[in-house]
This record gives structure tokens, sequence and C-alpha cells, in this order.
């Protein structure tokens, strides 16, 4: 009887603990469709659901372009690394060369430092290349981020993959490059995916880079966008609330669909920037 | 050795060098871009720490080790930062880690609705730190929601200044920070408390062990790996937190809630003291660096088995 109370009373808390996370949540979702004097009233449920807010927030064409901006951003990013990785990682998984194992250290190297203290150098660096406030820039920056963990995941998958298979592709006289793209590249599809996964969210949701490196209206990404529309029309709270459902739209779709792909990320070690 | 079997061997060193040279030549693009991009920064970053560099004029000069003298010494701001890091980073995982022990727990044993749970509260996790910030300001500051609540139900007479006071600003931080990772932590609990063979809990219970003697006997030691990657991933994140006080309070009241990556990036993208800057930055990396090491060494002795 007295566990049973007791099981109560903690399923009582989690629920406490889920209202707790999702009344911020559920009030912003309410709050893009209230006025503004509803907002400033702290009214919880606007008098009628109207759309003014998000043709304001929309009206910024800056706005619009942040979306196309970080998709680009996070796709370009994401590409780098994977093509870089997978082709380095055939190498480092397979030769047995001292220079290799040395390399592989190299690559892992950069997961112990902060990307804090890359930021100096990094903007003087975009400043004399002339990639500040490139796209370019910013993908190459994602792109390189990217390269530790990618290796990590590349080379050790491709160390489970049998021998076996490269030694009867040699016999048939296939080539290096050959028993990559024929043999290799389609088994490594999985860590694609994981990667990609584990990507999406940490390029989407940077804020830092966008707000050093990126300075043109136009070539601001979502969280760039969102924290300087908030800035600029902090009197005009409800077209902030619209955007701000708008920029959880794309979050929430990922994941939708990563989300058993996130849970096992984490299950297997879990990182997050 | 026969002069056939020495040929072969020859062809084959011959073609292992060759396969190694092209492995090279396939690892050189990616060896380029991360020399760059992630190496050099970090190098220049040393370089920095030694000048007095201001971020545009190309004409500094050295200045030896006087800004790790003066970070160590004399920056009253930055023992400031240094403790609001400390202190933001304790509470928020001293009440994250029991909140999602907890949560794990119920979660693991299974309540109506568990999977729903499950997904609302790793959501804030999918969503970027400055969206969430935002949305907790709107919540958070003097006529926001929730004062209003507040007031309305009569609980406080006059609005609360949430991001205002220097104790209040610095709470605030810490719950929106806790909000937000509640159940990435949880979710690492849960994983660990799946990994518990079943085997072990049947012959507890065949043992007669109850709840309070699983708990203590059971779980908790063997989820003391959980708790060092939960406790770790925190540590680092909390450490380098920048978003949260960057939006909600900008580093106030009089640099309250500056933390040690906020103060960073003022020095150096404010102030124009880059070379400052960088020898904080250095001092910085070795400590999360060192974190991280020990973090690696916990996360490799966990794969013990039972």
């Amino acid at each position: 009887m007295l566990q049973k109370l007791g099981s109560a009373f903690t399923s009582a808390l989690v629920w406490l603990l889920a209202l707790i996370i999702a009344v911020p949540l559920f009030n912003t979702l309410l709050s893009g469709f209230k006025t503004s004097r509803e907002i400033n009233r702290s009214q919880f449920w606007p008098t009628k659901f109207q759309l003014d807010n998000f043709q304001r927030a929309l009206a910024e064409p800056s706005v619009t372009f942040s979306f196309v901006n970080t998709l680009i951003l996070a796709v370009g990013g994401i590409g780098l690394s994977l093509v870089l990785c997978s082709v380095a990682s055939y190498g480092l998984a397979r030769r047995k060369g001292r220079i290799f194992s040395v390399l592989y250290i190299v690559f892992l190297a950069a997961m112990i430092v902060p990307a804090v203290a890359a930021l100096i150098p990094l903007y003087t660096m975009m400043r004399v290349s002339g990639l500040m406030d490139t796209h370019v820039g910013l993908i190459l920056i994602y792109g390189a981020a990217g390269i530790p963990f990618g290796v990590l995941m590349f080379t050790s998958f491709i160390k489970a993959v049998p021998v076996t298979l490269d030694e009867a592709a040699i016999l048939e006289g296939c080539s290096y490059r050959q028993r990559f793209f024929r043999i290799i590249f389609p088994l490594v599809q999985p860590v694609t995916v994981s990667f990609s996964a584990l990507q999406v969210p940490t390029i989407w949701n940077d804020f830092l880079m966008p707000l050093l490196f990126l300075r043109s209206k136009m070539n601001r990404t979502i969280t760039l966008s969102v924290y300087t529309f908030t800035r600029e029309h902090e009197v005009d709270i409800g077209a902030v609330f619209a955007l701000l459902i708008l920029a959880l739209i794309p979050p929430m779709l990922f994941f939708a669909f990563a989300q058993k792909q996130l849970y096992r990320g984490i299950t297997a070690g879990g990182v997050k920037g | 050795m026969g002069r056939g079997q020495i040929e072969e061997v020859k062809t084959n060193l011959r073609l292992l060098g060759r396969e190694d040279l092209t492995a090279l030549l396939w690892i050189f693009p990616a060896l380029l871009v991360y020399a760059l991009i992630v190496l050099l920064p970090q190098v220049l970053n040393l370089g920095y720490a030694f000048t007095n560099y201001d971020g545009f004029d190309p004409a500094f000069s050295w200045v030896g080790a006087d800004n790790f003298v003066k970070a160590l010494t004399k920056d009253q701001d930055l023992v400031a930062a240094f403790i609001n890091t400390v202190v933001f980073a304790t509470v928020s995982l001293a009440i994250g880690l029991v909140l999602q022990f907890f949560l794990a727990y119920k979660l693991y044993r299974g309540m109506a609705g568990s999977g729903f749970l499950k997904g609302l509260f790793y959501l804030p996790m999918v969503v970027s730190m400055v969206i969430l910030a935002v949305l907790w300001s709107g919540i958070l500051r003097y006529h926001g929601m929730l004062n209003a609540l507040l007031l309305a139900m009569n609980w406080i007479s006059e609005p609360v200044d949430w991001l205002g006071d220097r104790t209040l600003s610095m709470a605030s931080l810490i719950f929106v920070n806790a909000w937000c990772y509640l159940g990435y932590g949880a979710i690492i609990f849960l994983a660990g408390f799946n990994a518990i063979p079943v085997d072990l809990l049947e012959s507890a219970d065949i043992d007669g062990a109850g709840g309070w003697v699983r708990l203590w006997r059971i779980y908790i030691p063997l989820l003391m790996n959980s708790v060092t990657v939960s406790l770790f991933i925190g540590l680092t994140g909390a450490i380098k937190i920048f978003e949260l006080p960057f939006v909600l309070t900008h580093g106030g009241p009089a640099g309250a809630t500056t933390t040690i990556a906020y103060g960073i990036y003022k020095e150096a993208f404010d102030n124009q003291r880059f070379g400052y800057s960088s020898a904080v930055s250095v001092l910085f990396t070795l400590i999360i660096g060192l974190l991280t090491l020990v973090q690696l060494r916990a996360t490799r002795s966990r794969e013990v088995g039972y």
C-alpha cells in the first residue's frame, strides 16, 4: 500500500516536471497567435488565433533567407566532412604503417580542445583570406570541425569490415580506388546516416560562428536571425514569438524523423558540443 | 631463398609501398583542411597569447608572459567569471543529476505515457540554446509571463526581477540550463538502466531485495558509469556556457553572470584585446582538455563487466 502510494507520488512528480518542460513551449506556440497587447497583458489563451505576427516576421526578407542559408551551411558542412572523412578513413583503418596510427591520433586530438580557443585566430584568418561573411568560410569551418568525430566513426566502422573482402578484390585486380568505391563505400552508409544525424543539430543550432563570421543581413542563419530580430523588434513581441515558432519547426521535424538515431547516438557514448 | 621468391617479396614490398602512398594521398585532403582550420588556429592562439595584438593592427609586439601574469594574478573580472562559472556548473550538475536519475528510474520502471514523456523531455536538446534563451526571456523578463502569473495568484505583490537581480539572475540561468539538459541526461541514465542484466534483478527478487535495497545495492552502483558520462558531458557543457548569459542577462548585472567563455568573447570582440583574451583561452583550454582526458579515461574503464 505504502509502496503504491509512493509510486503514485513519484509519478505525479514526473508529470510535474513534464509540465515545466511543456508549458514554456506551449506558451510560445500560443503567443505566436496572440496580439502584442494580449502577450503584454500575459493573457494565456489568445482571444482569436490570428496570423498577423507571422506576416510581420516574414515581411523581413532576411528571415526567409535565413532558413535557406542554414540549410546550405548544414548540407555543405556535413557533405564536406563526409567526403573528407570517408575517403581518409579507408587508409587509416586498413594500412598498418606507424604513420597511419600517428595520423589517426592527430585527427582525434582536436576532440580534447574546445572551439572557443580557436575563435580568435579564426576571426583574423577569415578576414585575411576574404572568407569573412561568406558561406564558403563557414562551410569550411563546419566541415573541418566534423573531421575528428567523422574519422573516429568511419575508421572504427571500416575496421569491422572483414579484410577478406579487400583481399578478394585485390586478387581480382581491383585498384585502391575501385576497392573503396565498390566495396567499402556502399558498406559505410550507416555511418553516413548516424554522422549526419549528429551533425545536423550541431550546425543548425550553432550561434557563435554565425555571430562572429556573418555580417550582412541576407547571410544570416536562423539562430542569428532570431537573435537580431529579437533585439531590433523588442516592442513587437508577437512577431518575435511567431519567428520562434517558425524556428522551432525544423528541429522538431528533424527530431520526429531522427529520434531513434539520436537515442542510439547517446547510448553509444553520447557526444554533444 | 630462391630467385623467384626474392622477386615475389620485392614486388610485394613495392606494392605495399605504393598502397601506403595511395592511402596517404587519400588522407591528404582531410589532413590539409584539418591542419589549416582546426590545428593552425590553436597554434596561432598560443602565439597571440604572448602579444598585445588587437585583432586588426598587424604591428603588434611581443609582451612575453605578461598576459598570463595578468590573468593569473591581477584580473579581478576573470576571478569573478571563474567563480560564476564554477557556481553555475556545480549547482546545475547537482540539481541536474538528481532529477535526471529520478526521471530515468521512473521511465525505466515504466509508467503511463513513458514514450511520450521521453520525447518531450528530450525535445529541448534538438533546439538551439539561443532560441530557448529567447523563449525563456519572454517568460522571465520583468513584465513577463512568470511575474504576471505570480501576481495573478497573489503570491507576490510586485514583479520580481528574475534577470536583473544579482542572485536571482544566476539562479535563473541555472534553472534554464537544467531545463535544457534534463531529458538528455535522463536518456543517458535510461540506457544505463537498460544495460543491467535481467538475471541480476531476478536473483535480487529471489533474495527478497525490496525497492530501496535494490536502488542502493544494484541500480546506483551499476549506474556509476552513466553517472560519469552524464557528469562530464554536463560539466564540459556547463563550463563552456555562452548563449544563456549572452542572450538572457548580457553577463549582468555588474558581471554577476559573466562566465569564462563569455568573458573571453567580450575581451576579444568587444574590448579588442585579442592577445590577452588568447592567453585566457589558452588557460581555459588547459582546464577543459584535462577534464576531457579524465572523462575519456573514466569512460574507457567503465567497459568492465558485471
